[in-house]
């Protein structure tokens, strides 16, 4: 009975701070008292501090998934936030894709994979440039918080099981170049927020089940080169705006497997290879075209347009 | 040389090294001066728990100064130097008095030790070994406990 009542909070945290972080935790099942002295942020910063090696944090770079990392995602949230606070603030580049254990067996087992949700307390890594976390295990949504990571340039979280909306606080992200969202669950409609991402070079929405048309203004992403999202249930025409898009690297435009209109709009811009790719894909340009897409894919560019450049 | 007297009106006579091993005393004695010889009370101590302390404080009194701190060494409870490992052999009434009494008399590294003892006597146990070993009542309600049983789910049992 000592250390469940006379022990103030104060030195049962001291006690528990020197127990493992990847274990304490189940001793909040002791008692009332003990598991308020250990749901406390202060708590959690005590025993990391004993259990952390200088150099895992104060590193600008994390080149890997620690143990104390993949921890991360499973601690409740006092303990990631204390986590995350004892981090240099100056921390730039977060590596946690998972990697293959041996090169050599065509990039698999992949080791040190990441189970849980993605912390929101990740939001608080302000200059962070770069957070690549694909080829986890990770679930859930994606927390809106990431919106928070001013500085951020590259978001890879492809090849997970994430799902829910694509959060619109991700267009907030005015540095970001390289948003890599495939090979999701994620579902809900594109959030036009995303356009106001004017350094966005690479957009990847491929495997998801997003739904819904193309919202309005994508031609305001004038730094966009590849864009993709195939392999989801979109629906609606391909905008007109789409055909003014001629800064696009066409060939990795991807989009087949969706639901589009298959007809293009009316006035559809037709000297561009968009538009070559657009046709090849299976568009028509009005209802009833017959042009043969088979032959179509045979020819070069160059005769396409010749072909198909100027018609009406 | 230093008074001081516990709860129970016990008198201990002490060198000035070894009093100034609790900031407590020490700062007391720099608030009194050094002629005054009455002795210090120590109203939430013990005399047979100050005994102890004392015994602890003799046994480090010729420690060297602490280095400064090792930044890359980690400060776990597997660092207790082996006559610090005898000296908490103790039963778990006295060791959570000298907690206490270290806590109060701010001696750092007797609270550490004091801690880190509890700490791997907790090590390695399930919930219900360290229930039995401290004598803890759970006040949880069963729905509570399954509760809390399914949050810790990841770090239970590892």
């Amino acid at each position: 009975m000592l250390l469940q009542i006379q022990i103030p909070n104060e030195l049962i945290q001291h006690i528990f701070s020197f127990i493992d972080p990847s274990t304490v935790l189940q001793y909040t099942r002791l008692c009332r008292r003990i598991r308020t002295s250990l749901t406390d942020t202060h708590f959690a910063t005590l025993n990391l501090r004993r259990f952390l090696h200088p150099n895992d944090i104060s590193a600008h770079i994390k080149p890997s998934a620690s143990p104390f990392d993949l921890l991360y995602f499973n601690w409740p949230d006092w303990y990631q936030t204390a986590y995350i606070a004892l981090h240099t603030k100056t921390l730039e580049v977060v590596d946690w894709e998972a990697k293959p254990a041996d090169k050599e067996l065509m990039g698999w087992p992949l080791q040190n994979r990441i189970t849980g949700s993605i912390p929101p307390s990740l939001g608080s890594l302000t200059h962070l440039k770069e957070l690549f976390m694909g080829r986890n295990l990770l679930s859930g949504p994606i927390p809106p918080e990431l919106g928070l990571l001013a500085s951020l340039e590259i978001l890879h979280l492809r090849a997970n099981s994430l799902s829910g909306p694509i959060p619109p606080s991700l267009g907030n992200l005015s540095n970001l170049q390289q948003l890599h969202l495939d090979d999701n669950l994620l579902s809900g409609s594109i959030p036009v927020e995303l356009y106001k991402l004017s350094k966005l070079d690479t957009l990847n929405l491929n495997v998801n089940t997003l739904s819904g048309p193309i919202p309005p203004g994508i031609s305001q992403l004038t730094s966009l080169k590849r864009l993709s999202f195939d392999s989801n249930q979109l629906t609606g025409p391909v905008p007109l705006e789409m055909g003014e898009m001629v800064w696009l690297d066409f060939p990795l435009l991807q989009w087949q497997a969706n639901r589009f209109d298959q007809v293009l709009p009316k006035g559809f811009r037709r000297d561009t290879r968009m538009w070559v790719a657009l046709v090849r894909q299976g568009f028509r340009a009005f209802e009833g075209d017959t042009t043969e897409v088979l032959k179509l894919d045979e020819m070069s560019f160059e005769e396409a347009f010749e072909d198909y450049g100027e018609v009406e | 040389m230093v008074k001081i007297t516990s709860s129970d009106n016990q008198e201990f006579t002490i060198s000035k090294e070894i009093a100034n091993q609790s900031v407590l005393i020490k700062n007391m004695l720099e608030d009194v001066g050094e002629s005054d010889d009455q002795p210090i009370p120590l109203p939430n101590v013990s005399g047979a728990i100050l005994q102890k302390v004392i015994e602890y404080a003799t046994m480090h009194k010729d420690d060297p100064p602490p280095a400064p701190e090792d930044e890359t060494k980690l400060k776990t409870s597997e660092d207790i130097e082996e006559r610090d490992k005898e000296f908490m052999q103790l039963d778990q009434g006295t060791m959570f008095e000298i907690i206490l009494a270290a806590n109060y008399l701010d001696m750092k590294n007797l609270l550490d030790l004091g801690c880190k003892t509890v700490a791997n006597m907790i090590k390695g146990k399930s919930v219900e070994e360290v229930r039995k070993l401290f004598n803890i009542v759970n006040d949880f309600t069963p729905e509570e406990e399954e509760q809390i049983r399914k949050e810790n789910e990841w770090c239970e049992d590892r």
